[in-house]
């Protein structure tokens, strides 16, 4: 946090984008009570860090996927530094017209970041690799066996 | 037809399953050629979700192509390649009239709120997801969008969920032009926000994540 | 000091690349500076082409009595058919939904649901030809096959503190059992050997 905060000369960002979700990672009392022992609605450890480093007035912008009951969030921070929370779950076809240009121009590529290609048979083996972050993993596509 | 199968936290297994059957005139059923599993269906798998029920499919990010038609669909036949958005919509509703398909409240019995997405639980509506052969897409008519010929299956599938989400996020954050933008989580979705940042005109984007080999690939 | 930070001042800190430098370096930038670009600006846009043809949709068939949430006012036109409540884990399902989805109850209920459903089917699928199998249902066998255990040191990973936890918390359940299987089978056979 204090990183963050040098590295924008202390105001903090201007925009921060919480696409972590509920399973987040960095502090061991909230991932237990949360990811663990699922006492929470979700691990509110990167909502936080969001809080905190963006700017007073900044906006959060919260797209990572939370369950629905209640986590730890600090809002009374949220309210002090007067920030903009805006999220939701993504409404897709909206978002196609304009993403199908930016990819004929070449300005997005998204099949660079598959990384495993696993046939359904095997999909056990992919979760297990995907949810404990082996081997390099960033996503994994599963090949239908009636393609 | 194989389908995977939900068994318990951090237990999934591949099972013989019946098609799924026709509820709706404005169903389709979808023959499944590529599906991803996304950060999200984490969350199932590890029991998280409230109302995940043993014997469901998950797997809301899936392309394919159209298998069988309802008889009130007009816009898909079969043979149509296809790529299904994970929201599932009626496209009348207050919500999804306003432009809010991922809030349908057309779709989802089990809770008000949240929409429907396939394959995540019954708490987003009991649908069946696309990490099987085949699905049951409902309002034909409305979500699936057929894949231009120009396009890659694996393109087609992220965009499915992980690119738009990334998008929609970075757009959420009203970026301005030099706007500074940390995105924190460099998983598909963070790294596409951190993307579509820059085509937003963002000054700096800083990417965070605790897993190294993540960040090399931002 | 020799520069006043920028939070301290009016001016707004300075870009360490500029416009010109990015567009060069980054095919693309800017491509959707003007929120107009923007598809989902404004977030909400009353009319919007949905491809409906119906103002509100016709009402699927309910083939059985479908749990549904108080908070709705009628049951939704189309719904999941996905495993439908079966066993305890049924009842309990059924008994949450009566309360609001405002209540932590309704959701902790699901929650302790899901676990008695996972056990339900796990002791039954021991009586069929199919019984679970918790060492390739969880796909521990591609820390072998996957470069899975090499890949977890080696490399700076903050969530190592707590990896321990997870082959304990999923594996107990299964140890447990297995060890309260054996403890009575030997048992029953010590008391057979006596008599």
């Amino acid at each position: 946090m204090v990183h963050l905060k040098k590295e924008t000369e202390y105001l903090g960002a201007d925009v921060v984008i919480d696409a972590v979700g509920a399973e987040a990672d960095g502090n061991f009392l909230q991932h237990v009570t949360s990811s663990k022992l699922k006492l929470q609605g979700g691990s509110p450890i990167a909502l936080n860090w969001a809080i905190d480093s963006v700017r007073k007035g900044g906006t959060v912008s919260v797209v990572g996927a939370y369950g629905p009951i209640f986590s730890a969030v600090k809002f009374g921070d949220a309210m002090n530094k007067g920030l903009t929370l805006r999220m939701n779950q993504c409404p897709v076809k909206r978002q196609w017209p304009r993403l199908f240009e930016h990819i004929r121009n070449g300005y997005l590529k998204p099949s660079d970041i598959v990384t495993h290609r696993i046939p359904l048979e095997n999909i056990a083996e992919g979760y297990h690799i995907f949810s404990a972050k082996l081997d390099d993993c960033i996503k994994p596509l599963i090949v239908s066996t009636a393609a | 037809m194989r389908s995977m199968v939900y068994r318990g936290p951090y237990k999934v297994r591949v099972e013989e399953k019946d098609m799924p059957p026709m509820e709706h005139p404005n169903d389709a059923i979808v023959r499944v050629k590529l599906a991803a599993i996304c950060g999200s269906d984490l969350h199932l798998y590890h029991g998280m979700m409230p109302d995940t029920r043993v014997g469901m499919t998950f797997g809301h990010e899936f392309i394919g192509v159209v298998e069988q038609v309802g008889p009130s669909v007009e816009r898909l036949k079969p043979g149509d390649r296809v790529m299904v958005p994970f929201n599932v919509y009626c496209g009348s509703c207050y919500f999804c009239s306003r432009g809010l398909y991922s809030n349908c409240h057309n779709v989802n019995p089990n809770a008000t709120a949240v929409g429907g997405i396939y394959g995540y639980s019954h708490t987003c509506g009991g649908y069946d997801g696309g990490q099987a052969e085949f699905v049951r897409v409902p309002f034909a008519d409305v979500g699936p969008g057929l894949i231009p010929d120009w396009m890659d299956d694996e393109d087609a599938v992220l965009l499915t969920d992980a690119l738009p989400t990334g998008y929609f996020g970075a757009q959420l954050g009203d970026i301005v032009e030099g706007d500074t933008v940390v995105v924190f989580g460099a998983g598909p979705v963070g790294l596409f926000a951190a993307k579509s940042a820059w085509l937003m005109g963002a000054g700096r984007v800083i990417v965070i994540d605790h897993l190294e080999y993540r960040l090399e690939m931002a | 000091m020799v520069e006043i930070p920028t939070p301290y001042t009016a001016r707004k800190p300075a870009l360490k690349e500029s416009a010109e430098d990015l567009r060069a370096r980054i095919p693309g930038w800017g491509a959707d500076l003007d929120p107009v670009d923007r598809p989902s600006y404004p977030r909400e846009q009353p009319g919007i082409e949905t491809g409906a043809h119906w103002d509100f949709p016709e009402r699927q068939e309910e083939k059985w009595p479908r749990e549904r949430s108080i908070e709705h006012a009628f049951m939704t036109p189309v719904f999941g058919t996905s495993t439908p409540p079966r066993g305890a884990s049924g009842a309990i399902r059924k008994y949450a939904y009566k309360y609001s989805e405002g209540r932590a109850a309704h959701w902790l209920l699901l929650i302790a649901a899901d676990r008695v459903d996972a056990w339900e089917h796990h002791l039954s699928s021991f009586a069929t030809l199919r019984p679970d199998n918790p060492v390739t249902e969880t796909g521990v066998l591609s820390e072998f096959s996957r470069r899975g255990i090499s890949s977890r040191f080696g490399k700076k990973r903050a969530d190592l503190s707590h990896q321990w936890i997870d082959p304990v918390v999923i594996g107990a359940p299964w140890a447990l059992a297995a060890g309260g299987v054996a403890a009575a089978t030997l048992k029953v056979l010590r008391k057979r050997r006596v008599a």
